[in-house]
């Protein structure tokens, strides 16, 4: 069987449909008497902030995604680490 | 070791260990947006949501091994899978990054489940494709659609032995049962001094502090 360090470091970059999910409350996709065509379009001088960026760009902005949050959960375990109960302490 | 080899065929079930499912992060800061007409843009997803309408975007996808934490019955017929990531132990437990000794190994895998309930511990077996110690993330969640995951039983390696099922059902139950709470509250003033040593941020509920006496009157 593989060895898991193999997945590990394998990494893919697809693009993916982000479709807000709201499975407990008011389904905001489907919900036409909520949507606003006024709002529709992203960032036409309503103090909103988009920049055009490139398809290698974009790439990289997906890596560092990845990268941040798997800092941030070796981050947690080492803050958990440092403040959780002592093995020697329960023996 | 722990481990089962279901039949291929077999549905899916509360314990069942995937190798290479796609884990996706993504920053909902910066979120590289794909335009109908191929452009791309980094937007927030704070506009994205003002909108109302769906996108599509460039994310990274990472496969990484991950253990079914829904229910049987719910397996069955529920549309989506949630699933457990399953990492290294010393990445989940880094108090234990430098053991070394069958003697301390002993004590951190036989104590964890009165401990620390955050993780459940999975030994190596290369058959299953664990070939160091692992160890359930019951902080890591991820969710497949039930549809994808039937058609990938070709990526299920294991399932738990009932034994270890009985176990992790009961972990998993636990973790997810738990509740925030100061547990400093009932400190006798004494135990909290001892206690802001440790954390020193913490704040004395009102019954913990010391009120002095009241001073004699005098005449």
């Amino acid at each position: 069987m593989r060895p898991l360090r193999r997945f590990a470091k394998t990494t893919a970059v697809v693009f993916g449909f982000l479709v807000g999910s709201a499975t407990a409350g008011l389904d905001v996709w489907l919900n036409d008497s909520r949507r606003n065509t006024s709002t529709a379009v992203i960032g036409v001088g309503q103090g909103q902030t988009r920049r055009r960026i490139t398809l290698l760009q974009a790439r990289r902005i997906a890596l560092e995604a990845m990268e941040w949050a798997e800092r941030e959960r070796l981050r947690f375990a080492e803050q958990e680490a440092s403040s959780g109960p002592e093995w020697k302490d329960y023996p | 070791m722990i481990y089962e080899v279901p039949d291929g065929a077999a549905p899916l079930r509360q314990g069942d260990i995937f190798i290479g499912l796609p884990r996706i992060d993504l920053s909902l800061a910066r979120v590289p947006v794909v335009r109908e007409n191929g452009e791309h843009e980094e937007v927030k997803w704070e506009d994205i949501a003002k909108a109302h309408e769906p996108v599509s975007a460039v994310v990274a996808i990472r496969p990484v091994a991950a253990i079914v934490a829904t229910q049987d019955c719910d397996t069955l017929r529920s549309p989506d899978i949630t699933l457990c990531e399953i990492r290294e132990f010393r990445d989940v437990e880094r108090k234990c990054k430098e053991t070394k000794t069958p003697s301390s190994w002993k004590s951190i895998i036989t104590q964890q489940a009165r401990v620390n309930l955050k993780w459940f511990y999975l030994p190596p077996d290369e058959k299953v494709g664990f070939s160091g110690k692992m160890a359930v993330d019951f902080m890591g969640t991820l969710r497949v659609a039930r549809t994808d995951l039937e058609e990938l039983r070709t990526l299920r390696s294991a399932r738990l032995n009932p034994l270890a099922d009985e176990h992790f059902r009961e972990r998993i139950a636990e973790f997810f049962r738990r509740y925030p709470y100061d547990e400093w509250y009932a400190l006798n003033p004494e135990e909290l001094e001892a206690y802001r040593k440790e954390y020193p941020d913490v704040q004395p509920f009102p019954w913990q502090v010391l009120r002095k006496a009241p001073a004699p009157e005098t005449a």
